[in-house]
């Protein structure tokens, strides 16, 4: 047992430390710029002050609009590339590479070439848009109703791969035969697709759900670099406000608080999606 | 209902001869038994047919019909898996019906035919469950109804019994024969049990390496296997065999040189073949044991190694020349003992120690 001490002790200094003196501070007015100015003691007002200022539910409010409209736009993007790259065909190995490469960059990166892409006078979106449907150009970035879709395509093109490789993975695991049985009992397509591919994939779906779900939620690299916020916060979501408050205001005591309440929106969601997803397990087992 | 024909069907994974060279002629309403050990090319034969596989070389016919370019779909055939293959979230009646929904029948028919189908597998109890919350014997009863429901012209199976334990097999075994014989529809039965394929087939095809060793009646196959394998294969337990040399009008077993006295007819036919390696074949139910030598011809001196006991027979063991023979009776045999073992006369055969083909 002596061997598992060192292990512990740094994971106890890595997380175990930061995270109670996240707790610690969210129950002070605390600054990481201004220590002097001393720790007050507030109880639960940073977590009043959020949880009643409407600029924070606006923030929250936007993050759910992103959130939703990201995951669902993932998640059909995933599932129908998966079930096209579902059969063995020349090439399959190069282009599922190919399709999986945006999710192995770098999100700053990523938020950067976008922005580029996605410029008004020079973008490569534009000029595409023009070209083929003769539309345009659109305001993408500097306008604040359009700015979310900017957002949600950039965020969509980086993980949607996630979900095919998720969903690539649960489609190969079911049995061919059933497919086969189907053929023989001339079922169309979206009938194997609906009673055979999905009932049992069902588990996976949902778990790659979830993670995007979590991840979307804390999207901040990606926010940073394609619109700071902007134009204004109109795509502030609600990282990128934790971000303004402890690296910016440096309102240590606020932010921790912020940070709280966004752990424990979360673990509840986790929570519904994971009971959710035994409960398909177990109807599967039986 | 259709009659099946196979001409020279080939099936190669690339270097792999999955099937080479196989002729069937399956006759309308025939119940016929691919039968052989894994890897022999039945199952292949079995999905080309079906039109899961497309042949490397070769023909298939559905009466005259060439049906190589249909998809399974279209060829009327219905097919039941080895591992169930049900729809899993639908319960039994929706899985038995979707054939029938898929071919656009009017839902009081379907109606009509499920409580036909029902009524012949047993399966009102179980209509309303899901699929998944079944047993094994019941989810294939139900694989099996789906198969028949839509009056197919050939049913095709492949090993639908391997699956289930060995008393449900039983029940399913004796249940599948009497199904096919009321229904009277074309069956293909794949299988490496050959008590399945002794109890249902009406003919046997016997398998192995992508080839058809011999193709026959139950009945045929048992008595005058064409091939050592034949005889091997066939039989619980299956043949015995021994090397021997017939030398100088005497038949000697390879190992300790003992000598099995023939008969004369036995001895004619021997020296008319003329061939000096030999193979022995006896099936264990056709050697006899007793405690004194009663008959003069073959029979030999022996001693019992082990007894196995079986409900209504035993299994005994001997050594003869250099291998194990079994023997199966009906009454006792004490393990251990030394007495005399009586092979019947007719039910010798012999084959060319070479090339493993029966002489007789």
């Amino acid at each position: 047992m002596l061997f598992v001490w060192p292990s512990l002790i740094v994971l106890l200094f890595l997380i175990g430390y930061p995270f109670i003196m996240l707790i610690f501070y969210s129950f002070f007015r605390f600054s990481f710029l201004r220590p002097a100015a001393g720790l007050n003691f507030i109880g639960l007002e940073n977590y009043q002050f959020l949880l009643t200022d409407k600029y924070t539910w606006d923030r929250f409010i936007f993050t759910g609009k992103f959130v939703v409209m990201a995951v669902i736009l993932q998640f059909f993007v995933g599932v129908g590339s998966a079930y096209l790259l579902q059969e063995k065909f020349r090439g399959r190995g190069v282009i599922l590479t190919l399709v999986l490469m945006p999710m192995m960059l770098c999100p700053i990166v990523v938020g950067l070439f976008w922005k580029y892409m996605f410029n008004t006078q020079w973008g490569i979106i534009n000029y595409l848009l023009k070209m083929l449907f003769n539309v345009g150009p659109i305001e993408w970035l500097a306008n604040e109703h359009n700015s979310i879709y900017a957002a949600v395509i950039a965020d969509t093109w980086m993980w949607a791969p996630f979900m095919t490789l998720l969903s690539l993975a649960a489609f190969t695991a079911i049995p061919r035969y059933l497919y086969e049985a189907a053929s023989v009992d001339r079922a169309s397509a979206w009938f194997k697709f609906r009673h055979i591919t999905l009932p049992l994939s069902a588990p996976i779906l949902v778990l790659a759900l979830l993670f995007r779900l979590i991840d979307s939620i804390k999207q901040f690299d990606l926010i940073y670099t394609l619109t700071a916020g902007g134009p204004g916060d109109a795509t502030q979501t609600i990282s990128f406000t934790l971000y303004k408050i402890a690296f910016q205001y440096f309102y240590t005591g606020q932010g921790s608080a912020l940070a709280m309440i966004l752990l424990i929106t979360i673990i509840c969601l986790s929570t519904f999606l994971i009971m959710y997803m035994t409960r398909l397990i177990e109807k599967q087992r039986k | 209902m259709a009659a099946v024909h196979v001409k020279n069907l080939k099936k190669f994974y690339g270097s792999v001869k999955a099937v080479d060279g196989i002729d069937l002629e399956i006759k309308d309403q025939e119940f016929v038994v691919l039968l052989g050990p894994s890897g022999c090319g039945k199952t292949t034969t079995l999905r080309c047919i079906a039109g899961l596989e497309s042949p490397t070389s070769g023909e298939i016919y559905f009466d005259s019909r060439r049906v190589n370019a249909l998809e399974p779909a279209d060829r009327n055939i219905a097919m039941v898996f080895q591992f169930f293959a049900l729809y899993p979230h639908l319960n039994a009646v929706d899985n038995i019906s979707f054939p029938l929904r898929a071919q656009g029948i009017p839902p009081k028919k379907i109606s009509e035919k499920i409580a036909w189908i029902s009524d012949l597998l047993g399966l009102e109890t179980i209509l309303k469950r899901k699929v998944q919350t079944l047993p094994g014997g019941d989810q294939q009863k139900v694989a099996l109804a789906r198969a028949i429901v839509r009056d197919p012209a050939v049913l095709l199976l492949d090993e639908p019994l391997s699956q289930l334990d060995e008393k449900f097999r039983d029940e399913m075994r004796t249940e599948l024969g009497r199904l096919q014989k009321s229904l009277r529809v074309t069956t293909i039965y794949v299988t490496h049990d050959q008590r399945e394929a002794m109890a249902l087939a009406d003919k046997i095809v016997l398998m192995k390496d992508g080839k058809i060793l011999q193709a026959g009646s139950p009945r045929e196959i048992y008595e005058n296997p064409q091939s050592v394998f034949a005889g091997y294969f066939i039989g619980s337990p299956g043949m015995n065999f021994s090397q021997c040399v017939w030398e100088g009008g005497r038949l000697l077993f390879q190992g300790d040189q003992s000598e099995l006295s023939l008969s004369d007819k036995l001895a004619t036919l021997l020296s008319q073949k003329d061939k000096r390696n030999l193979l022995i074949g006896i099936r264990p139910e056709h050697i006899s044991f007793s405690a004194t030598q009663r008959e003069s011809i073959c029979s030999l001196k022996i001693k019992v190694a082990t007894v196995e006991k079986f409900s209504q027979f035993k299994i005994f063991s001997f050594h003869l020349g250099e291998q194990l023979f079994m023997g199966r009776v009906r009454e006792e045999v004490p393990e251990g003992a030394e007495g005399y073992v009586y092979f019947l006369p007719d039910r010798l055969r012999f084959f060319d120690a070479e090339t493993e083909r029966s002489i007789f």
